[in-house]
């Protein structure tokens, strides 16, 4: 194989692996986008607690990296559940007059809240919890860290788990149903109110569950939700706001793309060709990608 | 009054009054004077440094440790000029927008009489303007950019190293172990960007043919940038990236088989690589890190290390690193120049500053005043050392460099 080939493959297997990990981020966004109608804007905190809770799991508790990644999304969903139920009610409880600057402020303030929360709990210094493998994987054109290969796979199986979940039982039925019309679910005799915290507490299992896949390789820290969460809106508005199906390739895409507008362009602004592209396709086509289509 | 109405209400103020009372505070309260000088009004110390991130946050920790030993020293001893010490610290987050807002603070709101601390050379050139503007001393305790010295501010004094200086002695470095093709890697700051000219240039004079990226220091995926060293085949991988990205740099670089290997060495230059939380973030990827320190106990500069060592280890439960060592210089040279002083006046306290020789922990201190890179800075000593075993201490390190000081040759890992 040419090298320059063998070159433009190692940048994309990385974006690919990157990809699929922004992918587990923005499908609980969407997911909770899709349901609520609410933009999280807590969600990089949720990826971050995800973070330390595998840190503790996993290396206070010494109950080793799965425990870790299980303890995580298992506390964050609870998390969740207890967020919506506290804090997220009066969104659509009818009261307010404009429930969506309310949702926008609170989960705002969520954010910087929690943020600052665990600077007492575990100090500044970063962590890092347990691999789920040491060493590396040679893909034969390129070496990654299996950590990293892991973790990629073990996203595509939860967003598969999840695709499963929302295609194929009642309950995913249902929170299809809310994402399309919510009104119409209502009358179909389906409890609305009752969806939404389901529906929040696995978007943030989600979140919590890629906050755990990458505390090994990323470390987790107060801040450390910041980026994971701005890509995850990145790419919830390149594949469309609330598209499952544009959550998930918007991932991969963006993952690739700066990965090789590194190789291509300057490595110097690798966050920024994502948001270019995002920029480019939001002129052309102003849903994004998948935008208007089926949730 | 239906209570579901204030449920969220009463959640949060519950979560966070829980928290509050639940939990040690997060910021550094006030070092206040002890007991008997508590009377006269205290002088006070402001301390500046960064406590989250995307600064350092263990460096900033430590740096006003060492303050906070110091000045409890001196108020044990009575104090200076009949008058208490007090430190007022605030966190910069090393950035500018919040060094300049802490430092307008601590001059504004506080009084305090100067300013030691940071770590971030971007935070430190904009809040050298504040302190310039508002005619208030600030001593750099970890900060290198040479722009800091170029400025020429009278406000301003240098402990640590200066980039020209460090780099200079890196390209030494890479040169007396033969390197032939070193790999620049460097953070978005002014600390890193300069920097990388500087030995860019150190390296050219040399006559060795180097590559250089520069990255963004927030950045989680270093992988696409290393991958781009790896294409260039470099000896030596030089990485000038603070937080918690000089960590993830090493565990990537290893796990993309890149550095440190048998072909490829890694040298780190910045202080997080004293640190405990390598080991528990980088792990075994950072067994065989060459980095620099002006630390080591094999090198007693003064009589004051040792101690110095001894105290801050006993009281905080880990050894300092050497930016311990120079925010505990940073302290000795301003209480000397206040003694020297009389006064807290800023225009003495510069005076007596230009004029002082103050034995520190690394040595004796002075800050010439001839225009260049080298004004207001003083004498620093460095030294490379390489970690050889897996979760070795700083002090177990072997010195390989420089020549007349190293203690052992530069390890690589086996094939």
């Amino acid at each position: 194989m040419p090298k320059s080939l063998e070159l433009f493959l190692s940048y994309v297997i990385n974006g690919l692996i990157i990809g699929n990990i922004y992918g587990l981020m923005a499908l609980g966004l969407t997911l909770i986008l899709g349901v609520m109608k609410i933009v999280n804007f807590a969600h990089g905190e949720f990826y971050m607690l995800g973070g330390y809770a595998a840190y503790i799991c996993s290396m206070k508790l010494g109950l080793g990296p799965v425990a870790g990644i299980l303890g995580a999304i298992v506390t964050v969903f609870f998390i969740g559940l207890f967020v919506e139920r506290a804090l997220l009610t009066p969104f659509y409880s009818g009261r307010l007059e404009r429930p969506s600057d309310y949702a926008l402020l609170m989960t705002f303030s969520l954010s910087v809240f929690l943020m600052n929360v665990v600077i007492p709990i575990f100090g500044p210094y970063q962590k890092a919890s347990a691999p789920l493998a040491e060493g590396s994987v040679n893909l034969g054109i390129v070496s990654v860290g299996a950590t990293r290969v892991i973790a990629s796979l073990v996203a595509i199986l939860l967003m598969a788990l999840l695709l499963l979940l929302l295609s194929k039982t009642r309950l995913g039925i249902a929170l299809r149903a809310i994402a399309q019309d919510r009104d119409a679910a209502a009358i179909c005799g389906i409890d609305v109110n009752r969806m939404n915290p389901v529906a929040f507490g696995i978007g943030t299992a989600m979140a919590a569950a890629a906050g755990a896949l990458l505390a090994p390789t990323f470390l987790v820290y107060p801040a450390s939700g910041s980026l994971a969460a701005s890509k995850a809106n990145a790419i919830l508005v390149l594949g469309g706001m609330g598209s499952i199906k544009g959550a998930i390739i918007g991932a991969l895409l963006l993952g690739v793309l700066e990965s090789l507008g590194v190789l291509f362009l300057s490595p110097g602004y690798r966050d920024v060709y994502g948001f270019l592209v995002i920029v480019l396709v939001l002129l052309i086509k102003p849903t994004g990608l998948f935008g208007g289509q089926e949730f | 009054m239906k209570i579901g109405r204030w449920f969220p209400v009463l959640v949060t103020l519950a979560l966070v009054l829980g928290i509050v009372a639940g939990c040690a505070p997060a910021g550094p309260a006030p070092t206040k004077p002890a007991e008997a000088p508590a009377a006269k009004e205290p002088i006070k110390i402001g301390g500046i440094g960064p406590l989250s991130p995307p600064g350092t946050p263990a460096l900033g920790t430590e740096m006003m440790n060492a303050f906070k030993l110091r000045i409890d020293e001196i108020n044990a001893a009575g104090g200076l000029l009949g008058r208490p010490l007090e430190l007022v610290f605030e966190d910069s987050a090393g950035t500018p927008e919040k060094g300049t807002a802490a430092m307008e603070k601590l001059i504004n709101k506080d009084k305090v009489i100067a300013v030691v601390g940071e770590g971030h050379s971007s935070a430190l050139l904009a809040e050298m303007e504040v302190a310039h503007r508002n005619h208030v001393i600030l001593i750099d305790v970890e900060a290198w950019s040479d722009k800091i010295r170029t400025r020429g501010y009278r406000e301003v004094f240098a402990i640590p190293a200066s980039n020209t200086l460090f780099n200079a002695k890196i390209a030494e470095f890479i040169q007396a172990s033969g390197f032939k093709r070193p790999f620049l890697l460097a953070e978005d700051t002014d600390f890193g960007v300069e920097g990388i000219q500087l030995l860019g240039k150190a390296l050219e004079n040399l006559g060795i043919t180097y590559k250089s990226l520069v990255v963004d220091r927030t950045t989680k995926d270093f992988v696409p940038f290393l991958l781009q060293a790896q294409e260039f085949n470099p000896d030596i991988l030089v990485v000038n990236v603070t937080g918690v990205g000089a960590y993830l740099i090493i565990k990537q670089a290893k796990e993309l088989g890149l550095a440190p290997t048998a072909n490829c060495a890694l040298f780190s230059g910045v202080a997080d690589m004293g640190y405990p939380e390598l080991w528990e973030t980088a792990g075994s990827a950072a067994q065989y890190v060459v980095w620099e320190t002006a630390i080591h106990p094999k090198a007693q500069y003064t009589d004051l290390t040792q101690p110095f060592i001894d105290k801050y280890t006993k009281t905080y439960g880990r050894p300092p690193t050497y930016s311990g060592l120079q925010a505990y210089d940073a302290i000795l040279v301003l209480e000397e120049a206040i003694k020297l002083a009389g006064s807290t006046d800023t225009d003495k306290l510069i005076e007596a500053l230009e004029k002082v020789k103050v034995k520190g922990t690394r040595g004796i201190m002075s800050f010439p005043t001839e225009p260049g890179v080298y004004y207001h800075q003083a004498d620093v000593p460095l030294l490379f050392l390489q970690y050889t075993e897996v979760g070795q201490t700083p002090d177990k390190c072997e010195i390989v460099f420089p020549v007349n000081l190293k203690t052992a040759d530069l390890k690589k890992p086996p094939k």
